[in-house]
């Protein structure tokens, strides 16, 4: 059974290209668009991995990853995956509790390297 | 899916993102300063910005980094957003839709060296005031390309990430004392012979020393420090020490907590960045990665790195070394997380609770494995349902035409249905209606909101203010009406036209309006809607109005109508469409380029509109556009000529009328001449043009047809007028051949194929062929 993975990102482009990218490394992907999105599919569906974008509307990928862990998921790994470099902005990741941090533009090979790495 | 169409994919989301940012500035200009607005343009500009570096387009990202910086210190309140300040937001917006096109069409990227220098100074404007309040990030303010060369990946994607990391993930939690026991004894083994080569050789580099510092709440987030100290000890790594210094009292441990530093060492020839690769990328650890000098001994490791780097709670034992020659590509290290190791236990305790430790690790390392075994079933991928869906347009247009013939065939059944007194027959209704609605959603599917066009007016206005030094206050209202694609495409020109046309004649300068009591600010205008079956289109400006004297003067002069003329204000105001008419005093550089609202109504008509103008002395002008929703089907008025029926576009025709003998007016052999009001309008017999035998001849026993061409009116000489209604267009080029003077054809409900009379051209031909006649008379 091949891992899954919930992508979270507003673009629609960056979702597919995460897709094809994750689908090429035999994960299952599930898809949402927004913080909020991803909640909700995180209600109907047990991902082994979360990958999120920061900056979208709604509810940005603090805030998930924030409710993600109040809500008691402490096992599950999150990257976030976006543009943003500041320490400021990895400290708040960080706190909120993310795993890990990669920085858009991606390198395939380093995203897969990453997700290696955590999950478990 | 391959990379292409993706790519199509995030150009779409560009040209949304930027139409989206295109009122948001629209309400920022109003003075709405909602914090919700600024944040999404940054969204935006975020989002092309990541797709950019996704696809590659390096100028983009590039110029899309420096504006998004700027617009994050106006969104985190670091700048105020001024007017002044707006205006270059909005200026780099413009270029900005310059570099998506650009990067769309490979077409060469926009200089934008100026407004990068502009964009620069603006964020530096606020850096010096926001330095003092709080500290804006200026690592974001340093532009990514450098960064990028101190890493040697390969393309742009690879390292961006590269500068700050020194975070790890955090992890370790080793407590676990088999697995430290592990580690230590195997690792030194595997790398032995590497090491030795390392400090045998001379020039060789010196080994890498590396701290590892999981944060205490790391196993909260779900790191597994020990996939990352195993990946390490792969590449070579020994781990030198485990300094267990802030492993509290047995009592006093938490599980979940991770209290161990790692200090490695890893073979000098082991490429930083693979070294970089394996925890650059976690956020629940601080690590240090530098060069040993030279036989430095590990242990004694001051704390090296800036003051804040490892300031670590870890014992100073764990530190690096400070000779670190290298360190600084790596090190920024992140303001340290201080909550680190909560309570560092007296070292005296340390033996004590290494021995205890097994216990309680054991049991929280299984949970981690464990974990992934929970989503047991993961559910297959409930993917975002997709809104959208591509389509060939050849097949849409199939679909279409094939709904063209059903509606035929369905009006064809019904007459014969009421030939036979079967009309009342409800199933015969119901096909009716099914049959209109099928055609109306099949236009449907090629409707696009006119958005599209809309979207690049505010633009062209700012562009205009600039040049011509009015302000302008730019409205627009429907612009998610839809209209068939092809009309929408074929606006953008006119509309355009329009606009630029509203601004430099409609709208008086600042001063100007300020003296006749107007606002300074000039408004225009646009709006699109819906009414019965067609989109109006407005365009209106609040300026000083048509100058009918001046009009009438100017189209005298050009002779376009008789000095003595007798014209309604309305008539004078529709000169301005003539062909070859101008008003400009000077030909600005604005709108007077060399074509005219004469061009604006050919390409109007030629999309089967109507275009109209009212426009009231000093109080501003109207332009209204009429347009068919689509180009298939065509209001068309049917009429006979000899036994053939023809169809004559509604949108050329002016009026009909059975002329008295004393409005023909004979001219030369056959020429004759339709006196409308005081307005000589050549008639023309389509039998003639067409080669019909067996019609009248005699307009004074026809109907004449008074149409509006390109070229002028033509009054069409035919023998009866049927009816009034919708026609589905067939082409003819497609079916048969071109034919001049007739624009397609279409099959009426009885079966007959009826001619569509292509009106600009029998106008065309008409006006040469009466001025020879005229020429000749003469």
């Amino acid at each position: 059974m091949s891992k899954t993975i919930l992508t979270v990102d507003d673009s629609p482009s960056m979702r597919m290209l995460l897709r094809v990218s994750l689908t090429d490394l035999g994960y299952s992907v599930v898809e949402a668009e927004d913080g909020v999105h991803a909640l909700e599919t995180l209600g109907g569906t047990e991902p082994d991995l979360l990958i999120t974008d920061i900056n979208m509307p709604r509810m940005d990928g603090f805030g998930l990853i924030e409710n993600v862990r109040s809500q008691g998921r402490r096992n599950l790994p999150i990257l976030v995956l976006t543009t943003e470099s500041s320490d400021e902005k990895k400290q708040r990741a960080r706190e909120a509790g993310a795993t890990g941090w990669i920085v858009k533009p991606f390198n395939p090979e380093k995203l897969a390297a990453a997700i290696r790495r955590v999950l478990h | 899916m391959d990379v292409d169409e993706i790519q199509q994919i995030f150009f779409q989301e560009c040209e949304e993102g930027l139409a989206g940012m295109e009122v948001n500035f629209a309400t920022l200009r109003d003075g709405d300063q909602d914090p919700e607005t600024i944040n999404s343009v940054f969204r935006c500009v975020h989002s092309i910005k990541g797709g950019a570096g996704a696809f590659g387009y390096e100028a983009l990202q590039a110029y899309t980094h420096q504006y998004e910086t700027l617009l994050d210190l106006i969104r985190n309140g670091s700048l105020e957003l001024t007017p002044d300040l707006l205006d270059v937001v909005i200026g780099a917006f413009d270029m900005l839709t310059d570099h998506v096109a650009a990067a769309r069409d490979g077409s060469e990227t926009p200089a934008d060296e100026a407004m990068l220098e502009k964009l620069l100074s603006a964020a530096e404007g606020d850096a010096s005031a926001a330095a003092v309040e709080e500290t804006p990030a200026p690592a974001e303010t340093a532009p990514a390309p450098e960064e990028q060369e101190e890493v040697s990946g390969d393309t742009a994607g690879s390292e961006a990430s590269g500068d700050d990391y020194d975070d790890l993930m955090g992890m370790l939690d080793e407590g676990d004392a088999d697995n430290d026991a592990d580690n230590e004894a195997k690792a030194p083994s595997d790398v032995s012979a590497p090491e030795d080569a390392a400090t045998s050789t001379d020039d060789s580099p010196p080994d890498w020393k590396l701290v590892y510092h999981p944060v205490a709440n790391a196993f909260q987030n779900a790191a597994e420090p020990l996939l990352l100290v195993r990946e390490l000890v792969a590449l070579g790594a020994v781990v030198d020490e485990c300094d267990r210094a802030a492993l509290p009292s047995l009592d006093d441990m938490d599980a979940e907590c991770a209290y161990f530093t790692y200090a490695l060492t890893v073979p000098g020839d082991v490429a930083e960045e693979d070294i970089r690769a394996i925890y650059e990328f976690t956020v629940d650890c601080e690590v240090t990665l530098e060069r040993a000098s030279a036989g430095a001994p590990l242990k004694k490791a001051a704390p090296a790195e800036s003051s804040e780097a490892p300031k670590p709670v870890s014992s100073p034992a764990a530190a690096a070394e400070p000779a670190a020659p290298e360190k600084d590509s790596v090190s920024p290290a992140p303001a340290a997380v201080p909550q680190a190791a909560a309570t560092p236990a007296p070292p005296a305790a340390a033996p004590q609770a290494e021995k205890a430790t097994p216990a309680p690790v054991k049991n929280v390392a299984p949970p981690a494995p464990a974990a992934p075994a929970a989503p047991a079933k993961p559910k297959p991928a409930a993917s975002v349902v997709a809104q959208t869906i591509r389509v060939d347009l050849d097949k849409l247009d199939r679909l279409v035409n094939l709904v063209g013939e059903l509606v035929i065939t369905q009006s064809m059944l019904a007459q014969r249905m009421s030939r036979h007194q079967l009309e009342d027959n409800s199933e015969v209704n119901d096909l009716e209606h099914l049959t209109r609605e099928l055609q109306e959603s099949t236009m449907a599917i090629r409707a696009q909101p006119m958005k599209v066009v809309f979207s690049r007016v505010p633009r062209i206005v700012r562009e205009l203010e600039s040049e011509t030094g009015k302000r302008v206050r730019l409205e627009m209202e429907g612009e998610m009406t839809e209209v068939d694609k092809t009309v929408v495409e074929r606006l953008g020109e006119p509309l355009t036209h329009l606009i630029r046309n509203a601004v430099d004649h409609g709208l008086e300068t600042p001063e100007e309006r300020l003296a006749a009591g107007k606002a300074e600010e000039g408004i225009v205008r646009l709006t699109a809607a819906h009414q019965s079956g067609r989109i109006v289109i407005t365009v209106t400006d609040d300026g000083r109005g048509i100058n009918r004297a001046r009009v009438r003067e100017k189209a005298v002069e050009r002779e376009i109508i008789m000095p003595d003329a007798t014209l309604s204000d309305e008539e004078i105001d529709n000169l301005i469409f003539a062909p070859g008419f101008s008003t400009a005093g000077t030909v600005s550089n604005v709108s007077g380029r060399g074509v005219g609202m004469d061009v604006v109504r050919k390409n109007i008509q030629a999309l089967g509109g109507r275009i109209g103008i009212q426009s009231r002395h000093g109080e501003g002008s109207s332009f209204s556009l009429s347009l068919p929703l689509t180009l298939a089907v065509l209001d068309g008025m049917i009429v006979t000529v000899g036994a053939e029926t023809f169809v004559i576009p509604l949108n050329h025709i002016i009026e009909s009328l059975r002329p008295t003998e004393d409005m023909l007016k004979r001219v030369g052999n056959d020429g004759i001449l339709l006196d409308v009001r005081g307005a000589y309008v050549p008639v023309l017999p389509i039998a003639d043009h067409l080669g019909i035998a067996k019609a009248e001849r005699n307009p004074a026993r026809g109907v004449l047809i008074v149409v509006d061409g390109d070229q002028g009116q033509a009054a069409l000489l035919v023998d009866a007028i049927q009816d009034q209604r919708q026609v589905v267009v067939k082409s003819l080029e497609a079916n048969y051949q071109a034919i001049e003077g007739v624009a397609g054809a279409t099959i009426l409900g009885d079966g007959q194929v009826a001619l569509i009379v292509d009106v600009e051209t029998l106008t065309a031909n008409r006006r040469n062929g009466a001025r020879a006649t005229l020429a000749e008379a003469a």
